[in-house]
């Protein structure tokens, strides 16, 4: 299925956020669709990191971008529509924890390949499989500050609008979930 | 986690320490991000911070969503339009919840229709039952019956509370499924109802209508 108008955006031309927005506030379902499919793979991460759970990471995007649909003659200019959308997209998940059958199933990361790899780049993936696994110990506020730092790169500014907190609170979360990881890193060296 | 937040004034190495996350992400600017790098260059332990912070940004760029192909994202749109649809047809739609999202509602108004069922069925098997003795001069007031389910969570003394409050007794249950019933003076019956529907802590109630021939008497009390 083809979504995108015909002229709409040339590949590598920068998406008019704004200007889309503005037209999904009109109702314009072709515009939502772009929105859609332009967000979808960052809030399906985003909403994953946080709930470790595949059913209910589909049913809160969907909820998020009904949510999207439905309010987006309120935004304001104020932030980034992607801030705005996150900061729906983090309330949602919230929501979806407080449900009884929010505990998380996801699979644990894989371990490592069993194909001959450079040292280096074994030593890599190693650690890299240690940090997701504590990255799962953690709560979800602090998953979500990880998240938003280093998977979507936002500045402590825009995860305060987005988790809607005072920066020194996006501090503090990011501080006690670095001071977690380092232990839990830490005790898992001990153990190996 | 404490939600109590920590004021990082002091020295500049806490104040460099909380900013380094933001440093290794690039979105650090003007004074904090040259007061953190001047730091930096000296601090062997925020030096360190930096690496772990690096693998972590690694790591995270790293493990992706599962791969989801378009005819997924298809399925979605689809799905999210008919909701739009529906909506702007004027019809209450909530996007489509899995079977197990839907268990808490479905187990609540299973567990309530058994708690009627129940009762209904008590009545029928208790209307054939005989009647207990009673003396000639004991007082006959009409009564009504109720069937009631507290909140789990309500204690021994606010239900006895609530019950003595209602000038109701019980006069059978717990059920199976939690549900007592309640007698109350027939000509109160309604209020008594009404009053425990609003009351925190209850979370059913209902009357059982003593003049139905299929309910009968649960106790062969007078009326």
């Amino acid at each position: 299925m083809s979504i995108l108008p015909a002229g709409t955006r040339r590949k590598g031309t920068p998406l008019d956020e704004v200007a889309l927005l503005g037209r999904v506030a009109a109702e314009e379902m072709e515009a939502f669709e772009v929105l859609y499919l332009t967000y979808r793979p960052r809030l399906l991460r985003f909403i994953q990191g946080m709930l470790r759970q595949r059913p209910l990471v589909d049913e809160v995007l969907d909820d998020t971008m009904m949510v999207v649909w439905r309010k987006a003659h309120t935004y304001n200019h104020s932030s980034k529509v992607s801030t705005w959308i996150f900061a729906i997209a983090y309330r949602q998940a919230l929501k979806a924890l407080t449900r009884p059958e929010s505990a998380p199933v996801l699979d644990p990361p894989e371990s490592a390949s069993l194909a001959p790899e450079p040292e280096l780049e074994c030593q890599q993936r190693e650690l890299h499989r240690q940090i997701a696994l504590a990255l799962e110990a953690l709560s979800p506020e602090h998953r979500a500050v990880i998240e938003l730092t280093y998977y979507l790169g936002y500045s402590c500014r825009e995860i305060a609008e987005i988790m809607d907190c005072p920066v020194d609170t996006v501090k503090t979360r990011m501080f006690y979930a670095r001071r977690k990881l380092r232990a839990l890193l830490e005790a898992r060296e001990e153990a190996i | 986690m404490s939600g109590r937040v920590l004021r990082f004034g002091g020295t500049a190495h806490a104040e460099a320490e909380r900013l380094l996350p933001w440093l290794v992400n690039g979105t650090l600017q003007g004074d904090e991000r040259s007061q953190v790098e001047q730091h930096l260059a000296d601090c062997v332990q925020c030096q360190r911070d930096v690496a772990l912070l690096r693998s972590l940004q690694w790591a995270c760029r790293d493990g992706g969503v599962d791969e989801v192909d378009a005819s997924q994202a298809d399925q979605s749109m689809q799905r999210l339009r008919r909701c739009i649809d529906a909506e702007r047809h004027g019809r209450s739609v909530v996007p489509p919840r899995r079977w197990g999202v839907r268990r808490a509602w479905l187990h609540g108004a299973i567990a309530a229709q058994a708690v009627l069922i129940f009762a209904l069925a008590l009545g029928w098997f208790q209307a054939s039952a005989p009647a207990t003795y009673r003396t000639l001069g004991a007082a006959s007031l009409p009564t009504a019956r109720l069937v009631v389910v507290f909140d789990p969570r309500l204690s021994e003394m606010q239900m006895r509370r609530l019950i003595r409050a209602s000038d109701a007794r019980i006069v059978d249950g717990p059920t199976d499924t939690g549900a007592y019933v309640l007698s109350v003076p027939a000509s109160r019956s309604e209020a008594v109802r009404e009053a425990l529907r609003a009351a925190s802590g209850v979370t059913l109630v209902e009357h059982l209508d003593d003049d139905r021939p299929d309910i009968g008497r649960l106790d062969g009390e007078g009326r």
